[in-house]
């Protein structure tokens, strides 16, 4: 079991190490802001952060930067988090980023609700910060798994 | 044998619980039945990733067996799900698949699988597999989600080989 992902885990990091992968262009909305720059400072030695308090101001960045990795809260100021969710994983621009929810709204509807608009991950407050970097690390490797890039195997 | 006359003596000790999510219905009646008569597990069935996790709240098992590919919600999302809230992050979790790759397999354990098996499965290989997630500690899941994830800092990837 573990010979077979370790073998895969060597070949990426091996790969990453030759070829430096662009940082993770990961987008953080919460109107938290202090949580919001909490989480930034826990992937920011890795990723390239920006930090927007809510929806709309997300996608004026998104203009400026398309995220690979849209990191959100359900509770917005402006829109429903859930509906964000559906409209980012259904716009065709859009649909290829991953999304992570963390939020302090965690029943078990407000999960299903998430993954089934199309939430990738979800996690429940307060988030460790180590917790959410690796689960950022795990998120970004599922999709190079899952998703191999057009140039390589 | 010790612990076969504890569970006598101890009325009140009740069989572990395992839930298993497919939506494939003959083979949910061939894993619950395996898990049943030889293993001796309680077991709890849900058709679909969302209804796993209804069920999962519902009744706390011990160990759950997840399916990838289902309709709504996937088997990769509702491992997240319990991986992701600090009350349920150690559940010891199967993944069982008929996706059956190498990649699928990293895929399984980047999500958070104790163990991924492919299907078709032994019921025998299933019990083996429960057993030993539900051993696994706090520290183990930590430890391997942070050597997957690339984040130990003494990781020296494999020398030569494919590249």
């Amino acid at each position: 079991m573990s010979a077979g992902g370790g073998d895969y885990t060597a070949r990426m990091t091996g790969r990453s190490n030759q070829y430096q992968r662009p940082a993770l262009a990961v987008l953080i909305i919460d109107p938290d802001t202090e949580n919001a720059e909490r989480l930034a400072k826990a992937i920011n030695a890795r990723c390239a952060v920006a930090v927007t308090p809510n929806a709309q101001a997300a996608l004026a960045a998104m203009r400026i930067r398309m995220p690979d990795l849209i990191v959100t809260e359900l509770d917005l100021p402006d829109v429903g988090g859930i509906d964000f969710i559906k409209t980012i994983h259904n716009t065709p621009a859009t649909r290829n980023i991953l999304l992570m929810v963390v939020t302090r709204r965690a029943t078990i509807r407000d999960k299903i609700a998430a993954f089934q608009a199309g939430a990738d991950d979800f996690l429940v407050k307060p988030v460790e910060a180590q917790l959410f970097e690796i689960h950022v690390q795990l998120l970004s490797r599922f999709r190079q798994t899952i998703q191999p890039s057009p140039f390589g195997p | 044998m010790q612990d076969q006359e504890n569970e006598r003596a101890d009325g009140e000790r009740r069989a572990q619980r395992v839930l298993v999510i497919d939506d494939d219905p003959a083979l949910i009646t061939l894993i619950s039945e395996g898990l049943r008569l030889v293993g001796g597990y309680d077991v709890m069935i849900a058709t679909d990733g969302a209804t796993g996790l209804e069920r999962f709240y519902e009744s706390l098992p011990d160990c759950v067996v997840v399916d990838v590919r289902m309709p709504g919600l996937n088997g990769y999302q509702f491992v997240r799900a319990l991986r992701g809230d600090p009350a349920t992050m150690e559940t010891p979790i199967i993944v069982l698949s008929a996706l059956a790759q190498d990649r699928d397999e990293l895929a399984g354990m980047l999500a958070g699988a104790d163990t991924y098996l492919f299907k078709p499965v032994k019921i025998a290989d299933l019990l083996a597999a429960i057993e030993k997630a539900m051993m696994l500690t706090a520290d183990k899941r930590l430890e391997r989600k942070q050597w997957l994830s690339g984040n130990v800092s003494d990781y020296t990837p494999a020398e030569g080989g494919r590249s």
